[in-house]
């Protein structure tokens, strides 16, 4: 066993070592560019909010994150792309540095270069971060923060234990205070890292506790880091974009930074924990598969064996973090598990290396055949162990390659060529949810002269017409004196733009003159007309159509496809009064007459394209789709 | 007690906090709640304490939901109410899978 303090002979940092952890960091950054999105990506709430609160240097939502607003303010005054790719690509630059920075640390855990790297490369494959690398989040800037404040505490640890001048060790620690206190502000729940961090400070160094004035130097780099909070009272009228109480006093400061969803907090019973656990393997295997989850298990006992004080650190680090964020309610529980997943990535590695030394003992436990031999062939067997990776690699490729995601721009570019002068819009949801629209107009300068609802003071003149962006109706709900009439569709079923229409009237319209009567089971294409009403890039299509409904399911689903891509789905009769529409869908035998336009793809190439449209059959036997072309699409 | 006596006794600690972890996670490795636990998708119908739920590969769901079942409407406490159809709902902490009755621990909807 070996437990020294500082890094032992043979594999602690050496130059070559700077060199590895770039080539890997510029590797990963052009993975992540390479699949970065180029506008505000789809399904990025609070990502489209980073984006306009690093541009205006505004506040952004709790627990108000001021380090990453002032990065993310140097990234958008980069010329290169729209802002929102500037942000995107702090993601990218900052998620590959976290990889980099886990070769190192990996290294500081004195695996040698091979093992390393392996640890670093299956986190930067591991689809939730690469996920959040080619977006606008503050998952990957977080990942940065949290490696480099392990890496400082690493390093202060070797000068702990090596012969270097104390007051080496001391500027380290005061570094890694620093970090630490600046990296609450990518993410809080950082935080839940103390208790591990002092434990190995003090088994590392408990006479530090001797040198009062290196502690309390050390407690005012932390509280340094964190003054970056009083941002937030400084900052709350510039551009206060997320509905909560301002933090202008310490009680609010507290609800906006620390005390934060704790709504959200340990909502599970103890009861629940076996399937909290089995939850969370679950995301653990889609990360690191099963053989990487094996691995990892492998590299926590390893450690423990190999030196108990940095087990300490990372399963504590790794225990608080698994064990907090399993009991948070949250829709997207994944992303929460980046930073654990970071250190899970360091077991993973240190279980290949128990694999490789194992190996090795093996072999030199047959013909005395000597330590070259032995070292070749647990480094081919570590070599063969990293074959996997190249499939994982492709499937993380394929699940998080954003480069074509350019829904929003094409939706937003369309909707503000739609609205009529003076038009009053109704962002979907409030505060962070609107935000594309905020970052069109207060970013973009579009259309001025629209009154945003979600403005601070914005009101509605009464004779207006009025739009609502972003919003799938509920079936069966309907406003009582008022409908909302489809406009535009867009990628999937969430870019929508109706028409609020008072009265809740229908149509007055007559139906579709182009003759189709096709059936495609769930429902029948009987009349339909296109009109390509938009095309340069991105086009919009006028669609009006009859349908009639043919089959009982619970909820016949139109869809429209150009080639081969589907680009919109929506219910039938959605946005519509009855009798198209009831509590329980559109009536067997009914007739409704749709009329939108769609927006088509701007990836799309230049050149003609089949128009389709079809039906979603989500039957008990499977879902089946069918088709029938009604036109065509030419982009210019 | 010495600084090796400390570091033998988080060592054992630490054999012991691992071999609770594996015990926990363990199990749901090697199959025993090898389904996905977590699903989303759109509701089509409540009726009789039972939620069908139409996901977003199409697959539908039948989620009981008990008096036990956390109901959120967005970040909300809500009442059986809110499981209405057409909404959106994500359901946690139940042994999900495609066409099979689920039991739900909490579900969360929103839309």
């Amino acid at each position: 066993m070996d437990d020294a303090k500082g890094e032992a002979a043979g594999a602690g940092a050496r130059p070559a070592d700077a060199l590895i952890a770039a080539l890997i960091g510029g590797v990963f950054l052009a993975l992540y560019v390479s699949t970065l999105a180029p506008d505000l990506a789809l399904g990025g709430g609070d990502g489209h909010e980073l984006t306009v609160v690093a541009a205006t240097l505004g506040l952004a939502h709790p627990t108000g994150y001021p380090l990453y607003t002032w990065i993310g303010h140097l990234f958008t005054t980069l010329p290169i792309g729209t802002v929102a790719y500037r942000t995107n690509l702090m993601s990218a630059t900052l998620g590959a540095g976290a990889v980099a920075m886990l070769y190192l640390i990996a290294r500081k855990i004195r695996l040698p270069p091979v093992s390393a790297a392996y640890a670093a490369v299956t986190f930067g494959i591991s689809t939730t971060f690469w996920s959040q690398a080619v977006i606008t989040e503050v998952y990957a800037p977080n990942a940065f923060m949290v490696s480099l404040t392990l890496w400082l505490l690493l390093r202060w640890a070797a000068a702990v234990g090596s012969s270097e001048a104390a007051g080496v060790a001391d500027r380290r620690f005061l570094g890694f205070a620093l970090a630490y206190g600046l990296s609450l502000g990518s993410h809080m729940s950082n935080l839940g890292f103390a208790p591990a961090y002092a434990m190995f400070v003090l088994v590392c160094e408990w006479r530090i506790l001797m040198r009062p004035v290196v502690v309390l130097l050390g407690l005012a780099a932390f509280l340094l880091g964190v003054a970056q909070f009083a941002w937030l009272p400084l900052r709350m009228e510039v551009l206060d974009i997320f509905p909560n109480p301002h933090p202008g006093t310490l009680d609010a400061l507290l609800d906006y930074t620390v005390r934060a969803f704790s709504n959200l907090r340990f909502s599970f019973p103890l009861a629940a924990l076996p399937g909290r656990m089995a939850v969370y393997q679950g995301m653990l295997e889609d990360n690191f598969t099963k053989v990487g989850l094996g691995l990892g298990l492998l590299g926590m006992w390893t450690l423990l064996h190999r030196d108990v004080r940095r087990f300490w650190l990372l399963a504590g680090m790794y225990g608080v973090h698994v064990g907090f964020f399993s009991q948070l309610f949250v829709p997207d529980p994944d992303v929460f598990f980046i930073a654990s997943n970071l250190v899970f990535a360091l077991f993973v590695g240190l279980g290949i290396d128990a694999v490789r030394a194992a190996t090795a003992r093996l072999v030199t436990l047959g013909p005395p055949s000597g330590v070259g031999l032995a070292r070749a062939v647990s480094l081919a067997v570590v070599l063969l162990l990293y074959v996997p990776l190249a499939g994982a690699a492709r499937e993380s490729l394929r699940d998080n390659d954003r480069s074509k995601d350019t829904a929003y721009g094409d939706f937003y570019r369309n909707v503000f060529d739609v609205l009529p002068r003076g038009s009053v819009l109704v962002p979907k949801g409030r505060g962070a949810f609107a935000s594309a629209v905020t970052y069109w107009r207060r970013i973009n300068g579009v259309r001025p002269d629209l009154v945003v609802l979600t403005d601070r003071g914005a009101t509605a003149p009464p004779t207006a017409p009025m739009f609502v962006a972003h919003i799938r109706t509920p079936l069966g709900v309907h406003l009582p004196t008022a409908r909302l009439a489809p406009v535009l569709r867009a990628a999937g079923a969430d870019l929508v733009l109706y028409r609020i229409e008072p009265g809740g009237r229908s149509p007055e319209d007559g139906p579709p003159s182009g003759g189709v009567e096709r059936d495609l089971g769930v429902a029948t294409l009987v009349h339909v007309d296109v009109v390509v009403s938009r095309r340069r890039r991105p086009a919009r299509v006028h669609l009006r159509a009859l349908w009639r409904r043919g089959d009982d399911v619970p909820q016949p689903v139109i869809a429209t496809r150009v080639d081969d891509e589907t680009i919109e789905t929506h219910v039938l009769g959605d946005g519509l009064p009855p009798p198209a529409t009831d509590a329980r869908g559109t009536p067997i035998g009914a007739e409704v007459v749709e009329d939108y336009d769609v927006v088509v793809p701007s990836t799309l190439p230049s050149g003609s394209h089949a128009l389709m449209l079809g039906t979603v059959d989500l039957g008990s036997s499977g879902v089946k789709l069918r088709w029938v072309e009604v036109g065509s699409v030419v982009i210019e | 007690m010495t600084p090796a006596v400390v570091l033998r006794v988080l060592r054992l600690v630490g054999a012991v906090v691992l071999l609770g972890f594996m015990g926990l996670l363990v199990p749901s490795w090697v199959g025993t709640y090898r389904d996905r636990l977590e699903i989303s998708g759109v509701i089509t119908s409540y009726e009789d304490g039972a939620v069908v739920l139409s996901g977003e590969g199409g697959e539908r769901y039948t989620v009981f939901v008990s008096s036990e079942t956390i109901i959120r409407d967005g970040l909300v406490p809500a009442p059986l109410s809110a499981l209405r159809p057409g909404r959106a709902a994500a359901v946690f902490g139940a042994t999900a899978r495609a066409g099979r009755t689920i039991t739900a621990r909490a579900i969360q909807v929103w839309g």
